[in-house]
């Protein structure tokens, strides 16, 4: 297979497989630097149907000299998708180019983790993590990749180490349940969202932690314990309790493992710490514990998250716990809360209120979760997802009808508005989102081209690449790629598809930056076709007035095929072969707008036409009319033709003899 | 109402008065002569009585044929002095009998198959306008197309399914 090329500079092999390199969900391949041969690179490949936050943030930073691997280079490539027959399919990928580490990987064959003693933990990973995350910190980019596995040592296999790849792969996505927070590890991997630099410190603290004890404390532990665990005791207590670590760590564990935010170290207290300072111990925050337990899939939980926790991996039994009277008093009774019969009340009386009926009791578990979990991601059925993660994990899991069934299912019963309602204070992307939410409100439920769960898909996170089965493969996160993307794509889709479908209206009306309301709902119209390809013409014209791309060859030519019943719906013959004609030309220059000039059906030529043609068939049904009359005997009606007749008649007699008179009296005059 | 009949009335006296004045007075300046030809136009008062047409066209018809036929016994009658005593030979002549009552013949043959003569030419003047017309209409499905038959194009195509 050929190599491709990213930039002048960098050729990647993807024939040539780096599986040691992997990181999470982007795969390694090697790679060769043109220019400098010696330097020895390798590309990793993201995947192609989410969202990459590295491509835009990877130029924002220098790669060298710091503990971050970091890309010399990046882009969209061409990349081998599949294969059909004997020929490859090509589409485009999202690829980093990295020099290739010149130390180790920190985890050994079998995940085997080294032993770093206090010293060493603290010079040759803490310093450099706290460098590292300061780095970030200016580039307001979580790593979200710490973990022991994406760790180098700067060279050799001792040492200083680097933090490996965070770019490639979607934020969190394949961090354990140990080193995530709480509210990240009960979210699908997927759906855990940008997350923030505490989330950082926090995993920077489990890693260091790991490396400390040369093993994962809580490996034999299922992520469900392990959430438990966190929720009943804190997360130092379950990843450090029973440990034996040094005063000095150990303040430093408690600082960085602090489940409360808000209480947890930032980099200040790190860099203080690194400088001898000494800060008040953090106390782990518990949950308030109920008066006595709540029985629950054989478990006793004590406190609201952690029966929130159990409910969302237990739905069935959730849904049986939330009628049942013992869930009742103990909510009601177990924590002192005098209004708490009210917000029982509300939250039975809001599921009911948004949504079909069917669905009210998944509705009331899922807002109790909410409730009662407070900070914990939105859980609705199979779903598990922060709010900043929902459009992710729209995408990740598209394919899955019942998945994307259900999340369409949450925003329309407003669990994210539900989950908003109880935090305390949003951070400033959340209250972006908020203000997404308030869109896709008024486009879930409309059922056109442009709206619908796919508006909904872009509207959540507006770096999705477009999954128009056109142009899936292409990765399209720009809509200044749209048409090109098309323009490739378009030859190998079957004869006769139409450059337009939900997914490209929908991708269109999100990332244009006015209103597509007009356009979307003429796009709707499917019932009249003619009205529906001039609607993919406008929208076409639109996006290209934009962005100005006019090397389109064989989209102007499909454009052209698909307007031939709109040049059909033309009446006059002359008027007719003069727009093929004219349409014919715009093609070969790619020019849209001047179709749809030619096209449009508020334009003076179809004015014209319609005009033209009104006149001509009243003028046909006259000349019909007097066919009719002249074939029923309009001429020929026999008391029409005896009065003519005799008119006749006596006219001629008349005019012969006035005539004659005029002789005889001539003729007597004369002799 | 009355005013109006008034006027009507007074509007057909005048127009009556200014054919039958000059006819009576011309009559009684040259009295031999109007007899004769009162006598002679015979035929005509014939054809009035049973005329029906509006207009009463076959009493011109007869009436203007049989004139011309009736011109022999005036230009015997003026030939003759225009006596009251030429009245007599004059109307005894058979051969004036036979040009008045042949005009009055000939009247009524032109009257008979005038109809026949103008439906034939109606016939042409049809066929000649349909002609016409066909060629209109597809000259318009030609510049717009069969759409511009309209119903009429789609009334044609169920008589073809019939």
């Amino acid at each position: 297979m050929e190599a491709v090329e990213l930039g002048d500079r960098y050729e990647i092999q993807p024939s040539q497989r780096l599986a040691a390199l992997d990181n999470g969900m982007a795969e390694a391949f090697a790679a060769t630097d043109r220019i400098d041969t010696s330097r020895k690179v390798f590309a990793l490949i993201a995947p192609g149907h989410l969202a990459n936050r590295g491509l835009a943030m990877a130029p924002t930073r220098n790669a060298a000299g710091a503990y971050l691997m970091w890309p010399v280079t990046s882009g969209i490539v061409d990349w081998p998708v599949g294969i059909e027959g004997s020929e490859v399919l090509w589409g485009r990928r999202p690829a980093f180019i990295y020099s290739i580490p010149a130390g180790e990987k920190v985890v050994g064959a079998n995940n085997q983790l080294p032993t770093l003693n206090e010293s060493q933990l603290i010079k040759n990973f803490i310093q450099p993590a706290i460098q590292t995350l300061r780095d970030l910190v200016l580039l307001g980019l979580p790593h979200r990749a710490i973990r022991p596995q994406n760790l180098y040592y700067q060279g050799g296999n001792a040492g200083d180490i680097m933090f490996g790849d965070c770019l490639a792969s979607p934020p969190g996505s394949h961090q354990s349940a140990a080193l995530e927070t709480i509210d990240a590890a009960i979210s699908d991997p997927i759906g855990r969202g940008g997350g923030s630099i505490a989330d950082d410190i926090y995993a920077m603290g489990v890693t260091a932690l790991m490396l400390y004890l040369g093993r994962d404390p809580v490996a034999q532990m299922t992520d469900e314990q392990i959430i438990n665990a966190k929720i009943n005791s804190g997360s130092f207590s379950t990843l450090a309790g029973g440990e034996k670590l040094a005063p000095s760590l150990a303040e430093f564990f408690r600082g960085v493992l602090c489940d409360k935010v808000a209480d947890r170290w930032t980099i200040k207290h790190l860099e203080g710490w690194m400088t001898g300072a000494h800060f008040n111990p953090t106390l782990p925050s518990v949950p308030q514990r109920a008066s006595r337990p709540l029985k629950f899939c054989g478990v006793d939980y004590l406190n609201r998250p952690a029966i929130a926790h159990a409910m969302s991996r237990h739905w069935n039994e959730a849904i049986v716990l939330i009628f049942n009277s013992d869930f009742d008093n103990w909510y009601k009774r177990g924590f002192g809360d005098e209004k708490a019969p009210d917000k029982m009340t509300r939250i039975h009386g809001l599921a009911a209120a948004y949504g079909p009926q069917s669905g009210i009791r998944d509705r009331a578990v899922s807002r109790f979760i909410i409730h009662l979990g407070g900070h914990l991601p939105l859980c609705y059925k199979d779903v598990r997802t922060s709010l900043m993660g929902m459009g992710a994990m729209l995408s990740h899991y598209y394919e899955r009808k019942d998945k994307v069934q259900q999340i369409a299912e949450a925003m329309r019963a407003r669990l994210p508005h539900a989950w908003f309602e109880e935090q305390p204070n949003l951070r400033p992307e959340q209250m972006q989102l908020r203000r997404s939410l308030e869109v896709i409100d008024k486009v879930i439920d409309r059922q056109g081209p442009g709206y619908g769960i796919e508006r909904v898909l872009y509207e959540l996170d507006r770096g999705t690449p477009c999954k128009s089965p056109l142009v899936a493969d292409y990765y399209v996160v720009e809509m200044t790629d749209l048409l090109p993307a098309i323009d490739a794509a378009i030859p190998g889709a079957p004869h006769g598809t139409l450059p337009m479908d939900r997914h490209i209206a929908a991708f269109i009306a999100t990332n244009m930056k006015r209103q597509m309301d007009n356009e979307m709902t003429a796009l709707g119209n499917r019932a009249d076709d003619i009205a529906y390809r001039t609607a993919i013409l406008r929208l076409l014209a639109i996006v290209q007035r934009v962005h100005q791309q006019y090397n389109l060859p064989r989209l102007g030519q499909v454009v052209a095929e698909m307007l031939e019943p709109v040049i059909a719906a033309f009446h006059n013959t002359a008027m007719r072969d003069h727009i093929r004609n004219e349409i014919a030309k715009h093609a070969d220059d790619c020019r849209f707008d001047e179709m749809l000039l030619l096209l449009d059906g508020e334009g003076s030529l179809k004015r014209a036409d319609n005009d033209g043609f009104a006149q001509a068939v009243q003028e046909y049904a006259n000349f019909e009319r007097g066919r009719s009359w002249l074939v029923n005997g309009g001429l020929t009606d026999t008391p029409r033709v005896r009065g003519i007749a005799h008119k006749v008649a006596a006219m001629t007699a008349t005019l012969c003899s006035t005539a004659s008179i005029a002789a005889y009296g001539l003729f007597a005059m004369l002799f | 109402m009355s005013d109006n009949s008034v006027n009507a009335a007074g509007h057909t006296g005048i127009k009556a008065w200014v054919i039958i004045v000059p006819v009576v007075l011309i009559g009684l300046i040259f009295l031999p002569s109007a007899i004769v030809m009162g006598v002679g136009m015979i035929p005509t008062l014939v054809a009035r009585v049973v005329d029906t047409s509006p207009g009463k066209r076959l009493s011109i018809t007869v009436g203007g044929f049989n004139l011309i036929g009736s011109l022999y016994f005036l230009h015997r009658i003026w030939a003759m002095g225009q006596g009251m005593d030429d009245i007599q030979p004059t109307l005894g002549d058979s051969f004036g009998w036979l040009c008045a009552l042949l005009g009055a013949g000939i009247g009524w043959v032109v009257f008979g198959f005038m109809p026949a003569v103008i439906g034939k030419i109606a016939e042409t003047q049809t066929a000649l306008r349909l002609r016409n017309v066909t060629k209109e209409q597809e000259r318009l499905i030609e510049e717009w197309g069969e759409a511009v038959r309209g119903l009429h194009g789609v009334r044609e195509v169920k008589k073809e399914e019939d």
